[in-house]
């Protein structure tokens, strides 16, 4: 069925065009990153694409350079920290969202989700004006809370999807075999959900990891997370290819824990209900409990 | 409900979620309730903060051409990637619907990876792309377009094009959800009745598509409004936004009374131009429907 309506929409003449088109956005949308990846290998002493002879130089200067290396090492722990921290809120914060209908989940939700829709440069600065009346402006703490908050909402919403996609039915028949609520819980539904904590996780790591505005307002010259390195370093020297190396390292890690969360999560899933198994609308659910 | 079962609904929920709640209150809500409460306040450049209750920064920032200037620049631009956006995704979220298997896979994941690099290394891409040296360049003095290289870093359209590119994921995968939901009987249907192909797309594909592509422009306008890492890199100081406004009154002049203030102005203005668009879409939507029924 889909096939004859897609060949039909606009003749083949159309999809040739529309094929050319895909492949063009294809290469516009990976183009920066590959940029800088395959720079990164250039014997010439400025960054240049394609990169001119091929060399490891760079990488090796890198371990010249200890401030990068633990710049990386920052960044590294925190987003993994972050997003670890964001993965259990999620998981508390949607389980009451979805599981026990309260007025104050209005709240639950303002006070969870909402960061994701406000200017990262507002958040950083709030953070920083709070935490230093605080006390704990300049500390790991600061910069871990900060980040926190700007990666939590990913993680909820993730976690959501999953928990509502879920057939609650399933939770309800381990429960009518004889399992309590948090048996039911351990054994039944979070093995059914893993998948959307999984990619809450990667998602969360991948914001923290690559965040710059929060970081910038909450970084101190001591404790400077790896993107804000790259950004002042930019500022002054920007075709130096040492930054081409660090910056390829940065890559690489955000590319290794997408493609371990795509082998994890089928995509498809984050469109919502699939061919075949209609997503569990809210009206039936609430039909069932009454 | 009875009263007893409610209340030990509300016990189990705040078992769940009081612990969440508390540190969020105090590590998220309390900052940004902070800003409006510091933004009131008074700022000398040599005693700093000077606790007031004064709107005086609001005053300085409507009443100054350059500031309105910058914030008339912001919404500008934000319009422009979003609109721009918004065409160039369509077909992309288009094709995503309707293919399947790898080729999907693959599409996906070519969206997302601008989405979760850094803004940084990607800024950090276009200036080496784009640049004098860059291939772009290169490419455009081959062909004999030009004999020396075209001035692209630190200009408007290529802020624009690297926001686009950074913010597409957004759309497509918006304008994709309303499509996957979309009853695509319908569109057989209109063909077997003798609609041709586009006709089938305007009359029945846009439109039932054109929720996704409102949520796509609501994500992208946002995230534009309030970009940082990509304008500071690629745009620099000749084409400056808000954010960096903020950033600079913050760090450099130490003036967070007005950089408060300024962070309430691109969170209203923001908040306040996606209002009025929707108001504006449901009397719209109002307006056509009136007059069919009143055809009818």
């Amino acid at each position: 069925m889909a096939r004859q309506t897609s060949e039909g929409v606009a003749g083949p003449l159309g999809r040739l065009i529309l094929h050319v088109y895909i492949l063009g956005a294809a290469i516009f949308l990976v183009a920066p990153v590959v940029a800088i990846t395959a720079g990164s290998l250039t014997t010439t002493q400025y960054v240049v694409f394609p990169p001119r002879g091929l060399t490891l130089e760079w990488y090796l200067r890198m371990f010249d350079r200890p401030e990068m290396l633990s710049s990386f090492a920052l960044s590294l722990g925190i987003a993994a920290t972050a997003a670890t921290i964001a993965a259990v809120v999620g998981l508390v914060a949607a389980l009451a969202m979805v599981r026990h209908p309260s007025p104050l989940n209005r709240l639950l939700w303002l006070l969870v989700v909402s960061p994701m829709m406000l200017p990262s440069v507002v958040l950083g600065f709030a953070f920083l004006q709070a935490y230093t009346h605080m006390g704990f402006g300049s500390t790991v703490a600061g910069l871990l809370a900060g980040h926190v908050v700007l990666v939590t909402p990913y993680a909820v919403a993730l976690i959501l999807t999953g928990l509502k996609s879920l057939d609650p039915t399933l939770e309800l028949a381990a429960r009518s075999l004889g399992a309590n609520p948090g048996r039911a819980l351990r054994r039944v539904t979070l093995p059914l959900i893993l998948w959307s904590v999984a990619a809450g996780w990667g998602l969360a790591f991948l914001v923290s990891f690559g965040d710059a505005a929060v970081s910038v307002f909450l970084n101190t010259p001591e404790m400077v997370t790896l993107p804000v390195r790259i950004f002042d370093a930019l500022r002054y020297s920007p075709l130096n290819p040492e930054l081409t190396a660090i910056s390829s390292g940065l890559v690489i890690v955000t590319l290794a824990v997408l493609v371990a969360s795509a082998s994890v999560v089928r995509f498809e899933r984050l469109f919502g209900g699939r061919a075949g198994e209609p997503a569990k609308t809210p009206k039936n659910q609430e039909g069932r409990r009454a | 409900m009875n009263p007893g079962r409610a209340r030990h609904e509300l016990g189990r929920w705040l078992r769940l979620a009081l612990l969440p709640a508390a540190l969020f209150a105090v590590i998220y809500a309390w900052p940004m309730v902070q800003i409006l409460r510091g933004s009131l306040n008074g700022f000398d450049p040599i005693a700093g903060i000077v606790p007031a209750l004064k709107p005086d920064f609001y005053v300085k920032f409507l009443t100054d051409s350059y500031y309105l200037g910058v914030l008339w620049r912001t919404v500008r631009l934000s319009l422009m990637v979003t609109v721009v956006a918004a065409i160039a995704g369509y077909p992309i979220s288009y094709f995503l619907v309707r293919s399947r298997g790898r080729l999907r896979l693959l599409l996906i994941i070519v969206l997302l990876v601008p989405l979760v690099t850094s803004p940084v290394v990607v800024a950090y891409g276009w200036l080496v792309l784009l640049g004098s040296k860059g291939i772009v360049n290169m490419a455009l003095i081959a062909l004999g377009v030009t004999d020396e290289p075209i001035k692209m870093i630190y200009t408007a359209f290529t802020l624009v094009i690297g926001l686009v590119q950074v913010l597409a994921a957004f759309m497509v995968l918006s304008i994709a959800a309303s499509l996957q939901s979309l009853d695509w009987n319908l569109v057989l249907a209109a063909r077997s009745l003798g609609a041709g192909g586009w006709r089938a797309f305007g009359a029945i594909i846009l439109p039932l598509s054109l929720p996704g592509v409102a949520t796509g422009c609501l994500l992208v306008f946002s995230l534009s409004m309030s970009a940082y890492a990509v304008p500071a890199l690629i745009a620099g100081p000749q084409v400056k936004v808000m954010s960096e406004l903020i950033y600079e009154q913050t760090m450099a002049l130490l003036n967070w009374p007005f950089a408060g203030c300024m962070s309430i102005i691109l969170l209203l203005s923001t908040t306040g131009l996606l209002a009025a668009v929707g108001v504006l879409g449901r009397w719209q939507r109002a307006r056509q429907i009136a007059a069919a029924a009143a055809e009818a």
